[in-house]
């Protein structure tokens, strides 16, 4: 009995990403592909996508360019792949404020969305620092927070401060403060609707980039090991990387990572037409698949 | 038949203005960020329970500053589409920082909402337009993006030389 089915799409890619940047330590040790996803959940009353992606009219020449960002295809245009639409969707939970997480805002006429209020303190603060620091805010873009602040005047912004349950029916979201960023989020889907369910889903936003991130690369010796770019600290990447496993019993594949080319493997899956990965990650009741 | 001076001139007049301009449109993006930030806690956090003073005189000096720095620049006629849009950014972000700073009941209304949210959409447009409109301007800071760390240029830059 799952109440929601879940989705991964993958909107574009960067074909030759460094390893070190998405494991922390393994320099020099070449690439692999990073996929650019999100993830819908779809319930009965509910279209819920966890980040919108980004969109490519406002920087996808200069990322294509300069960045080796392929493929992109438009997030709502991935929608349609798992029979749905733009304006169906009624939540968005924003893991953080990068640019290829909250770039497409304003594609969802319906939809409300949910930011960590420290994400938005934090950052302001960091803005007052000085040029110098503006490593801290990297990855922003203004035309995100100005069609933000359109949807908080709406009323279709809410910040949430720290931890909650049923944010939704059956979703909590918890703050992982001083991490990949200072109001990182990540969402739990409690998908037997149970309190203390036993089929979890975690979306981890940008906490890991990788399954390696929870297990290391030695299976012999698992370990976590953080991703390799913080403005918080790698502790707290680890010690929250470590709730996330506790909160799904241990069981890795449970805490999805968008940025992960082998969820293909992991679960079912199949290639657009323009060769772009659709995970399944669960059915919902009635729920006819997308991917056989 | 120009003359090889000329030709370097004319190539040299926008290089310059680029040159000159690109820290003035980094300023902007900043207080454009910086802003909106503001903006969007004033609507979110109705308990007041942050500092706004302290950020909003800030980005209120920056964007005097850029904009005494654009009053300052010579515009070649390359750079006339350019410059428009770096002038329009200023003056939306201009128009944030009187309404922002007019005090909690003015800035609370919905009409000051409303123009609060168009002119800081505005000057986020204009950035862009302006980044299209010439190389070697960039609305988002991607070299310290997550998504893009990867990039060649950075990790292939050259070691700088040491000026203490």
């Amino acid at each position: 009995m799952a109440d929601y089915s879940i989705w991964v799409l993958e909107y574009a890619a960067v074909e030759k990403f460094p390893f070190s940047v998405m494991l922390y330590g393994p320099m020099h040790q070449g690439t692999r592909k990073l996929p650019y996803g999100l993830a819908v959940l779809k319930g009965k009353d509910e279209t819920i996508l966890v980040d919108t992606g980004y969109d490519h009219v406002a920087f996808g020449k200069a990322l294509a360019e300069a960045y080796g960002v392929s493929n992109y295809h438009h997030p709502t245009e991935l929608l349609g792949e798992v029979g749905v639409r733009a304006e169906d969707v009624t939540a968005v939970f924003i893991t953080h404020a990068h640019f290829d997480h909250m770039g497409a805002l304003d594609h969802f006429p319906n939809a409300k969305f949910y930011i960590q209020q420290r994400e938005l303190d934090k950052w302001v603060w960091s803005l007052t620092l000085g040029p110098e620091f503006r490593f801290l805010v990297g990855g922003t873009d203004p035309a995100d927070i100005a069609k933000a602040v359109e949807l908080a005047r709406q009323g279709r912004m809410i910040a949430i401060d720290g931890d909650r349950e049923n944010v939704l029916p059956g979703i909590d979201v918890h703050l992982a403060a001083d991490t990949h960023t200072y109001g990182s989020m990540y969402v739990t889907v409690r998908n037997d609707g149970a309190r203390d369910s036993k089929d979890t889903w975690i979306f981890a936003g940008d906490l890991i980039y990788t399954y390696d991130n929870l297990t290391g690369l030695d299976p012999a010796a698992p370990q976590i090991i953080p991703i390799g770019l913080a403005v918080g600290s790698q502790s707290n990447l680890i010690f929250a990387s470590d709730a996330m496993l506790k909160a799904v019993g241990g069981e890795v594949r449970r805490v999805i990572p968008v940025h992960e080319d082998r969820l293909k493997t992991v679960f079912p899956s199949r290639l657009t037409a323009a060769g772009q990965q659709v995970v399944e990650i669960a059915l919902a009741d009635g729920e006819t698949s997308r991917v056989s | 038949m120009n003359r090889p001076s000329e030709v370097c001139d004319l190539a040299e007049a926008p290089l310059r203005y680029v040159v000159a301009c690109q820290p003035v449109h980094d300023r902007l993006r900043e207080a454009a960020t910086q802003l909106g930030g503001l903006s969007l806690m004033t609507m979110l956090r109705r308990d007041g329970g942050f500092d706004l003073e302290t950020p909003l005189r800030m980005a209120s000096e920056t964007v005097a500053e850029a904009g005494e720095a654009l009053g300052g620049l010579a515009v070649p006629d390359a750079a006339a589409h350019h410059f428009h849009h770096m002038t329009a950014a200023a003056r939306a972000l201009n128009g944030v920082v009187g309404r922002m700073g007019a005090g909690g009941a003015a800035r609370a209304s919905d009409a000051a909402r409303r123009e609060i949210s168009a002119a800081l959409r505005a000057a986020a447009d204009h950035l862009r337009f302006a980044a299209n409109a010439m190389p070697g301007f960039e609305t988002v800071d991607l070299k310290h993006a997550c998504c893009a760390a990867h990039a060649a240029a950075v990790l292939a830059a050259e070691p700088v030389e040491l000026k203490f």
